[in-house]
């Protein structure tokens, strides 16, 4: 992926604006791998995480002229992203409620980035309910401080404090349940 | 005759409270919950936190959903408990909290209603251990236990509110998760939920 | 970050998106934004004036649906704060276990080593 520094991005931002489709292409490049990931992570679906993600761009696209900044793209990106994908979450027919059972128990320990483990996780994370998922995404997927979350999701930071508490505390558990002492 | 019907009213006054304290015992200091807020600035300096507050509302929500084999004797030990508080502090190091912050828990353990039934002192160290009992004044009911652990790197204080019954409590050893005493060495890190504060 | 924390991370880290999707959003925005999508945008507005009636009727039936659904998310967050409540007496009941026993085995170990100053 090729790295775009800051003054290039505000200069794709600007051009965007003045309806530059090249630019356009190139912000959507920048930052597709953080949207889509928002929402599969939210929804455990690539295929609706893609429709999510391509739904967020276009409103994108039709309110260029209100992002002042770089700095603001991200944050209305990571905002619009979120909200999109708890609509989609409520607006769907509930899932059948997460079964650690359908993801095969590990036998050995685990070292930290076997895939059989981040899917169980993954899992469990899909499992919480729409407000604690997104604390959880933006803490440890976007590695947001607390207060970053907080003005994103538009709660107080002790709100936030507290939903990532708990669902650190539900996750724990479910994952010592799976995986014992991994 | 305005002096005898002033003592008149007095004395019916004393009665009535009287009778109200066999009655009300939390009303006359027999209250066995501990303020413990003001451990939780510790927090800030703590590398590991376990803060639980559980009152009677919320122990009987989780009643209902300790349903795994392994809940059974924890569901027993809960079931007439009127509450759980527990604060858990580790420091990456020593004298990171102040003895006046244990003084403000244990001066609350000093009225007639409590009674230190263990304590295990060991002042080079700097460790110390009670543990503490509220009875009903007929000496027999447990209304409230409290625990005090301070040691160099860590404290804890557990407060329970109601019928706690210590045997059972001790007797979880190697149940729930619990480690047997050879293992306690490593019981900070089996803590269920034992989490780092958030940056 | 504990142990636990840094799995999670891993888990969560930013998964590629799929092949071709800045195309695919390129195109899409061209279409909904040609003259056409206007047009459309007009013919909809035409129909929606007509089957006004029909909407308010499906209005209706969704505030039913949609309490079912407000009744169905309040008893997940039930159920989310029930198994938060039984993980916290768990730890709570360990932790007790824990130091009620520590603590009468360091009075037994004193009384051991040295009878006569029994506390």
């Amino acid at each position: 992926m090729t790295t775009v520094t800051l003054p290039q991005r505000e200069e794709a931002l600007a051009r965007s604006v003045r309806g530059d489709a090249t630019a356009f292409a190139d912000l959507v490049q920048e930052h597709q791998s953080m949207v889509f990931s928002i929402a599969y992570h939210f929804l455990h679906d690539r295929g609706r995480a893609e429709e999510v993600a391509q739904d967020v761009f276009v409103r994108l696209y039709r309110h260029l002229d209100s992002i002042k900044s770089g700095d603001h793209l991200v944050f209305w990106l990571r905002k619009v992203a979120c909200r999109r994908s708890i609509d989609e979450v409520r607006k769907l027919p509930k899932a059948p409620p997460t079964s650690l059972e359908d993801v095969a128990e590990p036998v050995a320990e685990l070292p930290a980035t076997d895939p059989l483990l981040s899917r169980g996780l993954q899992r469990m994370v899909a499992s919480l309910t729409d407000d604690a998922r997104a604390v959880i995404i933006l803490r440890y997927q976007e590695e947001l401080e607390l207060a970053d979350i907080a003005e994103i999701l538009d709660i107080p930071v002790n709100t936030v404090k507290s939903r990532l508490q708990r669902s650190l505390e539900v996750l724990r558990e479910k994952f010592h349940r799976w995986a014992g002492d991994v | 005759m305005k002096v005898t019907k002033g003592r008149s009213k007095s004395a019916a006054i004393l009665f009535g409270a009287l009778l109200m304290g066999a009655f009300v015992p939390a009303a006359f200091g027999q209250n066995p919950k501990l303020d413990i807020q003001n451990l939780e600035p510790l927090a800030k300096k703590a590398s590991e936190v376990v803060d639980v507050n559980l009152d009677g509302a919320l122990l009987r929500l989780a009643g209902k959903f300790m349903t795994d084999e392994d809940d059974r004797e924890g569901l027993e030990i809960i079931k007439n408990l009127k509450g759980i508080y527990v604060k858990n502090f580790e420091f990456a190091k020593p004298n990171e909290y102040s003895q006046a912050d244990v003084e403000a828990i244990r001066g609350q353990l000093q009225t007639p209603s409590w009674s230190r039934i263990v304590s295990a002192q060991n002042k080079p160290e700097g460790e110390t251990s009670e543990i503490y009992l509220m009875t009903a004044s007929d000496g027999g009911t447990v209304l409230g236990m409290a625990i005090i652990d301070a040691q160099p790197k860590e404290l804890t204080v557990v407060n329970i509110v109601g019928p706690i019954d210590m045997d059972k409590l001790s007797q979880l050893e190697g149940k729930m998760g619990i480690p047997r005493l050879g293992e306690v060495g490593k019981e900070s890190k089996k803590v269920e939920g034992h989490h780092e504060k958030s940056k | 970050m504990t142990p636990f924390e840094e799995k999670l991370r891993n888990a969560l880290r930013r998964e590629a998106a799929p092949e071709g999707f800045a195309e695919r959003v390129v195109a899409r925005t061209r279409r909904e934004t040609q003259p056409g999508a206007k047009a459309w945008w007009q013919f909809w507005a035409f129909v929606s004036a007509r089957v006004f009636r029909w909407a308010l009727a499906a209005a209706v039936v969704c505030v039913v649906i949609g309490g079912g659904l407000v009744q169905r998310h309040r008893q997940d967050r039930l159920r989310q704060e029930g198994e938060l409540a039984r993980v916290q007496v768990r730890q709570a009941l360990h932790i007790a276990s824990v130091k009620l026993n520590v603590t009468r085995k360091r009075v037994q170990e004193i009384n051991r080593e040295a009878p006569s100053s029994r506390l």
